[in-house]
């Protein structure tokens, strides 16, 4: 603080109370200026004072008492202010006080000099205690000790004053009365005074403080918000109620190549191409009524010219219930557009690929729907496949039978037949030798000859019919009329069918003719119409049917006979099955005609019900023109069973 | 004056010749061999055979065989077979293309065989 062009505060002081609040600073440059004053103020009494004693006194002699008192009291006074400028305020000032006011008393008391102008030094008293405010520091309560003190002396004075002078006890009292007053009021006043005043500095330095925080606060806050603002990877911005830019954070300027600080003068119309402004415009305008939808598209437009796609997302700024502008962030979308058309480029070429795919799946489906068909039909073929080889085979077995049985049979026909021979040409040349030579004994031996006879004839028969089996030297070329063998056939049966069973005959076109061996085809009928009469006990009836079924000739023999249960009609075709008694059948009949069918290539079938009678129904192929033909052969003659 | 027909029979087995002379000799002039070189020794001595009866199964030469040689050497005789066998393919050609008139089969019918000799002689 400098008066006029210098100061007379030294530096020292200044630094003491550098960092004193500035009330104490104050009030200690007070203090500092009245302790000068109050130095100059003694130097002065003292002279002055010295002075109107040399006068007085004749001697010339001064009042040394006084002189001292008042040397005294400079010297603490300067103590005072060095203790001051050192930055002991509450010691200078206290010491300062306590010396002024044993100065003024000491003065009073002292002093024999005017009684009035002793007496009115108290206001001294009380002029030092109206400085209490400026003095103080802290605490205030320290005043009421100083009115006590004053007080105290004052009544001291008083008394010791009363007593001296010729005072009346009024006046005294009025006196101590009234200057206790000044002092009690002085002292009280300067007490609130102090106290108001610091508790209005500390409000106010308290309020300071709070806003200081405040404001700091509010700093912190407006960083905060600066540097959030900067550190979003979007553009943050804020325009005003005018659609003015008010703010705008780095990145933005980056975003739509601005360059400075502040934010350019720039309308929110200017951020967006000429066919986005209208929609930008309304969208703004729709804030402003605090009605928005977030997130709108725009194309941006950049300070060069460039347009990039942007995406907004904004809200009012309300202040004390009024809109004053918009705030929000502006995306910049290039990249995520860029990845949309990507992804819904992908998307196409996967939906396009996913058709393809299930077009391409739906194909091999239809083919393996189509392959499955041709394995189930495939599995069909083959079942059947199998069930005709279980045919195939199970005839084959039955051939293999057969051939063994051809083989076996063909066997004992070549061995049998030579001795047979012999038997017979030996019965033969015995007859003839009786006949020749015992004419008498002819009669009687004739029936043992006969009987060799039958035997080798029976012999010869079965011999016979075994190896018909492997007899395949007779030709199979030859027209046989199938009619004319089943005539021939009812012929050489007829002792067996006359007056007892009715022949039914229906021979169809009388072209019926197949080409084979007539002899064995005679034989394969002769078997089957011999079984047939055979079965008819008693009288009966047997019919014979042939026709033409397709290109092949049916011929169905049927019989009112005994018929067959299932266990024997299975085995009528088995060779040496019979059910007939020993010695009336070989059981090989069937088996014969069955091999001679096949031979033929027809087939063969029976049908039975027991006590129904049977059915015998034979096929052959028919040969297509059908010619009689004279053959030179011989004919098998010998009928078998 | 002799106006029996003789004809020849071929077979190797003894009984089987014995038997037939003994049955035939009444009627017929039978002159018999053992075998088919027996045969065509016969053959050659006895011109007035005009038939031939062979047995099939021989030892060295069967009787189709026989006939077969025999026939180119004496052409104008009656050949037939006899066998005990089955009526092979062989005999069944022989008897379409001619070498044999017939075959008969074992045992025989006497019947037979005489009726066919008796008709050979026409």
């Amino acid at each position: 603080m400098k008066i006029k062009e210098f100061d007379i505060i030294p530096a020292a002081m200044h630094e003491s109370y550098r960092n004193a609040d500035y009330s104490l600073q104050m009030k200690s440059r007070f203090v500092y200026y009245l302790n000068v004053v109050m130095m100059v103020l003694i130097l002065v009494t003292m002279f002055i004072t010295g002075y109107n004693q040399y006068i007085r006194s004749e001697s010339g002699n001064l009042y040394w008492p006084v002189i001292m008192l008042e040397i005294a009291v400079l010297f603490l006074v300067i103590i005072c202010n060095i203790l001051l400028v050192k930055g002991q305020y509450k010691i200078a000032v206290h010491t300062l006080a306590i010396t002024t006011f044993v100065l003024i008393w000491s003065a009073m008391f002292i002093d024999q000099g005017d009684v009035i102008s002793r007496v009115d030094s108290i206001v001294f008293v009380v002029a030092v205690m109206s400085t209490f405010p400026l003095l103080l520091s802290s605490k205030s309560n320290l005043i009421f000790y100083y009115i006590g003190f004053n007080l105290f002396i004052l009544s001291v004075f008083t008394y010791i004053s009363f007593k001296k002078n010729d005072f009346t006890e009024l006046s005294a009292i009025d006196y101590l009365f009234n200057c206790g007053i000044a002092i009690l009021f002085t002292g009280l006043v300067g007490y609130f005074n102090f106290t108001i005043n610091r508790k209005s500095i500390e409000k106010t330095e308290s309020s300071i403080s709070k806003r200081k925080i405040a404001e700091e606060a509010l700093g912190e806050s407006e960083l905060r918000y600066k540097e959030f603002a900067e550190m979003l990877p979007q553009a943050v911005f804020e325009f005003n109620a005018e659609g003015k830019l008010t703010f705008l954070n780095q990145n933005g300027y980056q975003m739509f190549g601005l360059n400075g600080d502040d934010p350019p003068e720039l309308g929110i119309l200017s951020f967006v191409v000429e066919e986005d402004r209208k929609r930008i415009h309304e969208a703004f305008t729709q804030l402003m009524k605090n009605d928005w939808k977030e997130g709108n598209q725009y194309t941006g437009f950049r300070n060069n010219g460039e347009l990039f796609p942007i995406e907004v997302f904004s809200k009012p700024i309300i202040r004390e219930g009024k809109i004053v502008g918009i705030r929000g962030i502006c995306v910049d979308i290039t990249e995520r557009k860029k990845v949309e058309s990507e992804l819904e480029m992908h998307r196409n070429k996967l939906e396009y690929m996913v058709v393809e795919r299930t077009e391409e799946l739906e194909a091999m489906n239809e083919e393996l729907r189509a392959t499955n068909e041709e394995l189930y039909i495939q599995r069909q073929e083959l079942t059947d496949t199998l069930e005709n080889l279980k045919e195939a085979r199970d005839k084959l077995v039955h051939s293999e039978k057969m051939a063994s049985v051809g083989v076996l049979a063909a066997g004992i026909a070549h061995e049998i037949n030579n001795p047979l021979n012999f038997i017979k040409g030996g019965a033969l040349g015995l007859e003839e030798y009786i006949k020749d030579n015992l004419p008498e004994h002819h009669e009687n031996v004739k029936m043992l000859l006969h009987a060799i006879g039958t035997g080798v004839e029976r012999s010869a028969e079965i011999v016979s019919s075994l190896s018909h089996y492997s007899r395949t030297g007779e030709s199979l070329q030859n027209d046989c009329n199938i009619g004319f063998i089943l005539d021939n056939c009812l012929v050489m049966l007829h002792n067996s069918t006359k007056n007892r069973i009715r022949v039914e005959k229906d021979f169809g076109d009388a072209g019926i003719v197949v080409s084979g061996n007539e002899g064995k085809l005679h034989q394969a009928f002769l078997n089957i119409l011999s079984n047939s009469i055979q079965s008819i006990d008693g009288e009966g009836v047997i019919s014979i049917m042939t026709r033409f079924a397709d290109d092949r000739i049916e011929t169905v023999i049927s019989d009112s006979g005994a018929g067959m249960e299932k266990s024997v009609l299975s085995r009528i075709f088995d060779p040496f099955f019979t059910t007939k008694g020993p010695g009336k059948g070989t059981g090989l009949g069937l088996s014969i005609t069955y091999q001679i069918i096949n031979e033929h290539g027809g087939t063969i079938e029976y049908l039975s019900e027991p006590g129904a009678g049977t059915s015998a129904r034979i096929t052959l192929p028919s040969k297509i023109n059908g010619q009689h033909s004279s053959t030179q052969h011989k004919s098998d003659h010998k009928t078998s069973q | 004056m002799n106006s029996r027909i003789t004809f020849l029979y071929v077979d190797d087995e003894p009984i089987n010749l014995m038997l037939m002379e003994t049955l035939f000799r009444k009627r017929f002039n039978i002159i018999t061999a053992r075998s088919a070189s027996e045969g065509f020794e016969k053959l050659e001595l006895n011109r007035d055979i005009t038939i031939v009866i062979s047995d099939m199964r021989m030892a060295k030469m069967n009787g189709l065989s026989f006939i077969r040689e025999a026939k180119m050497r004496f052409p104008e005789i009656k050949y037939y077979i006899l066998t005990g066998y089955e009526v092979t393919e062989e005999i069944e050609d022989a008897l379409r293309n001619g070498t044999i008139n017939s075959y008969f089969k074992k045992p025989f019918q006497m019947k037979e065989i005489e009726e066919v000799l008796m008709n050979s002689a026409d």
